[in-house]
């Protein structure tokens, strides 16, 4: 019960919100939504501690396998923990970050969706499931990063984020289908583990594994596609800390990590995160000291830790998974602090330049001591919780590691901290305590409470778990650990190490390291000058464009898109006739050819056709010819009509009564729309440039297999019929089950009222088409209206306006074309 | 212009007889040929002649000739009536633990109808729909003016 309140508390609170008027009271109520749901989960922090395992399970889509199972392991618990807690406070922060109410009310509707889709996704015991809660956080990040929705900066972040994760989940969409059809339609987390040995050996195993890790790569923004991350910062801030580093971007770290038992061990998985995931950590960490927008670095900083979450993922030894776990807590805490202080600064200041900001520990000594918390445990420093991850970093990077990465590993691990220091250091330097860069000291003052509230409880929380290792650390981290991989008793988590140790000594030396590069970070910033080394950006635009709104022609996508325009979507309703019925003609041969040697062919006793039936066929026949070859629209409708009424003649001899009736009154109503359509259409064969012999002949060539396809399908489907006509069961049954002794009507209200059923609807939805279309009221109304008005002004005025006049009529004769042609939709033809 | 009174005679004679030829061919489709789409399409038929009427006098409208209110939404509701009938119809199935769509009859025969069961329902939803639907896409096409037309009316 507690597990449904957990995921569908905050997707309520959104919905409840939604029609609560935008009013400081409420919003500021909603805080105790999360605060709620993390108190209920500590007080299972009992039973998790010993090892408990709360499931619920609701089957969903039989057929497909997709039960919604929740599950409360150690893993998920820990998340579960960071989601609700930094939740809590990112929520209370809101309350005072927006200067409008309104902005405030928008905000948390999306901010509380995306809460219960990022608790969905670490409670889901089931793939499926969980994939869908994965595509929440996506789209509900996209409403985030796009909340400024009038900045076209914004509006790229958005999309951006939304493509390169997108496309992410159905690589990782696909993955799991291929799970499905490996475990033969076994979704469940458990039940997939327990079969583990089984998947390593199907064939498809390789192509799903890659197919996971790329979707956990886009969503964990590793190199090459981290640059929506950077992106991403368009956010407003609490959305930054929020999803941008406490917990969505984590979701490929969750994924890798539930997954690394069942999947882990092979040589993909070894050398995909490791190495992906170790260049991402180097690369991030050093990006980041080029940069000179506070959020840009700490994006940055984000997706270097990520690197390294990943590759101790990768690495799969009891040693990195634990680092791993005591990681994903320690940078949660800490940097999503980080971005809350730098969100009070810009609130303060106006500005997020590293340059322009400096001397701020004066004017802001609260968020000054909460950033030196946060500041000191991100560089790894004792006594602080990220030194106790950093130094089970540097353990596991020396114990149990592969060969392939034995060397590697431990010189990345120090490289990839020491410029974390650094970033750190240059953060700490250059806001509150050096003089800025550029410019004057700015004007400032503390920020409100809610704004330091957050990042000093967090601050102190990366000092207390860290100080009480054993009473508060272990029962969150222990859990977490035996259900990714092994028992946890044997990695203990410590706060003193010994000196002689060597991880200690590594520790050390990329803290020297890093203050260094730290203190002197101007020359090496502005010799990068904000420039992004190895940045796939420039590959994405030349993909998608650069636009923000329209399709950019210069693009790929946009070059693919004026491609199939032109060709096939030309606008031209006889092009497309061509292409659909050349195109079933083609598949049609091709299926008879297949089947050719299995068909008995028809037979004919030329005796049975009467007199009658050969006079009403040619009458047909000669219809169907003349209509090909009538000069004016009218004639060829009149010409199809006969053949149509001759047809209800046959249906009629052939003892079909109620198709004979509707047929022949649909031929006249048809007759009767044309007419009034007509009218209305400029002269068919005005213009007799457009009949080519080529394509008079192409055109016939089409037609003329079309109907001998038809006409043989027909002969060959009678030939061959295998199971006996349903016609006998309905005959049987018309009186006894539907009461009535017309068999077609008797299937049209009973046997067969679901297809009534759409059909009077489409009926109707084409009713409703063609009032929008050329419904007289409002679009031709105004537009006649508004003809008539310019035409009098034209008569009234003289020489000079007749240019114009001549303009809006064939502009008027064009919309009108486009509006209720239903012969040609463009101006010109030059197909 | 005058009014053609000919085809407006009768063709005020022909829509009384095909509305009571269309009621006659939903009532007695379920035991012989017609029901509610064919029924549906001769009286649609007869409001369109209407419209052919209207054309013939050239669109001269005078106090005598059929009244066609352009304004009216009546078809747009008579279209959603017919649409819900034919969806509620196969709520009874569903109201009695059965399949959506399943039938259920009155067991008494009812004069001048015949048995009554929710297929009947369902047909006149039909019905309803046709008659409404053919109506309003005439409508829209015939009042739509030809480009022409205007060029006239503004004397250019």
């Amino acid at each position: 019960m507690f597990n449904w309140l957990l995921i569908f508390g905050p997707m309520l609170t959104a919905g409840t919100l939604a029609f609560l008027p935008a009013h400081k009271r409420f919003l500021q109520l909603t805080t105790l939504i999360p605060l709620a749901l993390f108190a209920g989960l500590l007080a299972h922090a009992g039973d998790i501690a010993d090892g408990k395992t709360f499931r619920t399970t609701y089957q969903w889509v039989d057929a497909l396998g997709l039960e919604l199972s929740l599950v409360l392991d150690g893993l998920s618990f820990l998340f579960a923990l960071i989601i609700t807690g930094i939740g809590t406070l990112i929520v209370f922060y809101t309350n005072s970050y927006f200067q409008k109410d309104d902005e405030t009310h928008r905000f948390l509707i999306y901010l509380f969706i995306f809460m219960s889709a990022m608790l969905g996704i670490v409670l889901s015991g089931n793939f499926l499931g969980m994939f869908i809660f994965w595509e929440l956080t996506t789209i509900s990040s996209y409403l985030l990063i796009g909340f400024k929705h009038d900045y076209s900066v914004a509006r790229i972040g958005a999309r951006q984020a939304l493509i390169v994760t997108g496309g992410g989940g159905l690589a990782l969409l696909g993955g799991i289908a291929m799970v499905g059809v490996m475990s033969g339609g076994v979704y469940d987390f458990a039940a997939l583990d327990a079969m583990a040995g089984e998947l390593a050996d199907h064939a498809l195993f390789e192509a799903a594994l890659i197919l996971i890790i790329i979707g956990a790569f886009t969503k964990s923004a590793q190199f090459p596609f981290h640059f929506w991350l950077p992106g991403a910062m368009e956010a407003p801030t609490p959305a930054s800390s929020f999803l941008h580093s406490a917990t969505m971007v984590k979701a490929g770290v969750y994924l890798l990590a539930r997954l690394a038992h069942t999947f882990g061990g092979g040589d993909i998985w070894l050398y995909a995160l490791g190495s992906i995931g170790l260049f991402t950590f180097v690369y991030g960490a050093f990006m980041a000291l080029s940069a000179y927008d506070l959020k840009a670095i700490l994006a940055h900083t984000t997706l270097s830790w990520l690197g390294v979450l990943i590759a101790l993922i990768g690495i799969n030894t009891k040693d990195s998974l634990k680092a791993a776990m005591v990681g994903i807590l320690a940078h949660a805490l800490y940097k999503g602090a980080l971005f809350l202080v730098v969100g009070a600064i810009d609130y303060e200041t106006g500005t997020r330049d590293i340059r322009k900001l400096g001397r701020l520990a004066g004017a802001m000594p609260v968020t000054a001591v909460a950033s030196a918390l946060v500041l000191l445990s991100m560089a790894g420093v004792p006594p602080m919780l990220g030194f106790v991850a950093k130094e089970t970093l540097k353990v596991a990077s020396l114990e149990h590691v592969p060969d392939a990465f034995a060397a590697v590993f431990p010189v990345a691990a120090v490289v990839g901290s020491a410029l974390t220091v650094a970033a750190a250091t240059m953060i700490g330097l250059e806001i509150f305590l050096r003089k800025p860069q550029h410019g004057e000291d700015l004007y400032a003052h503390e920020a409100p409470l809610p704004m330091w509230f957050g990042p000093l409880i967090l601050g102190g929380l990366s000092l207390i778990l860290a100080l009480f290792l054993h009473q508060f650390l272990d029962p969150i981290i222990n859990p977490a650990l035996s259900a990714v991989y092994s028992d946890p008793a044997e990695v203990e988590l410590y706060l003193l190490p010994a000196l002689d140790d060597l991880a200690f000594q590594l520790s050390l030396l990329s803290i020297a390291i890093g203050v260094v590069i730290g203190v002197t970070n101007r020359p090496l910033r502005d010799s990068l000058q904000n420039k992004s080394l190895l940045d796939p950006t420039h590959v994405y635009n030349k993909i998608f464009g650069i636009g923000d709104d329209k399709v950019d022609v210069r693009s790929l996508l946009g070059q693919g898109y004026r491609f199939v325009n032109r060709r096939l979507q030309d606008g031209i309703l006889r092009h497309y006739l061509n292409y659909v019925f050349f195109t079933f003609v083609l598949i049609m041969i091709a299926v008879i050819i297949q089947v050719w040697g299995k068909l008995k062919l028809p037979s004919f006793e030329l005796d049975e056709i009467t007199l009658l039936e050969t006079f009403i066929a040619v009458i047909i026949m000669i219809s169907a010819v003349a209509t090909t070859f009538a000069r004016r629209r009218l004639g060829a409708v009149v010409w199809a009509g006969a053949a149509g009424v001759n047809i209800a003649l046959l249906f009629a001899l052939f003892g079909a009564p109620d198709l004979a009736f509707t047929q022949l009154l649909i031929e006249v109503l048809t007759l009767i729309f044309l007419m009034l359509a007509f009218r209305l259409l400029p002269r068919f064969m005005q213009d007799t440039s457009r009949f080519t012999t080529f394509r008079t002949m192409r055109d016939g060539v089409i037609a003329v297999m079309v109907g001998l396809v038809f006409g043989l399908l027909a002969l060959l489907a009678s030939s061959n019929r295998e199971a006996p006509p349903i016609r006998y069961w309905f005959e049987e049954n018309a009186y006894e089950l539907g009461q009535g002794h017309n068999i077609v009507n008797v299937i049209l209200v009973d046997f067969r009222g679901l297809d009534t059923l759409g059909e009077t609807t489409v009926l109707v939805i084409a009713a409703l088409g063609v009032l929008a279309l050329i419904s007289p009221m409002p679009l031709l109304d105004m537009l006649d209206k508004h003809f008539k008005e310019r035409v009098r002004q034209q008569l009234e005025a003289e020489a000079a306006l007749e240019k114009d006049s001549s303009i809006i009529s064939h502009i008027y004769e064009n919309i009108n074309r486009v509006l209720l042609a239903g012969d040609d939709f463009r101006g010109d033809d030059n197909a | 212009m005058r009014e053609n009174i000919f085809t407006s005679f009768t063709t005020r004679l022909m829509v009384s007889f095909l509305f009571m030829l269309s009621l006659y061919l939903l009532l007695r489709g379920h035991n012989y040929p017609g029901g509610g789409f064919i029924g549906g399409l001769v009286g649609a038929s007869g409001v369109v002649s209407l419209y052919i009427s209207r054309a013939a006098s050239n669109g001269a409208v005078t106090r005598n000739s059929p009244r066609i209110r352009p304004g009216s939404n009546f078809w747009g509701y008579l279209m959603f009536i017919g649409i819900t009938m034919v969806l509620l119809s196969g709520m009874w199935g569903l109201l009695f633990g059965n399949a959506y769509l399943d039938a259920w009859w009155y067991t008494s025969i009812i004069p001048g109808i015949g048995k009554i069961g929710t297929p009947f329902f369902f047909d006149v939803g039909v019905y309803l729909t046709v008659v409404a639907v053919i109506i309003s896409i005439t409508r829209v096409l015939a009042n739509v003016k030809n480009p022409d037309d205007i060029y006239e009316e503004t004397g250019e």
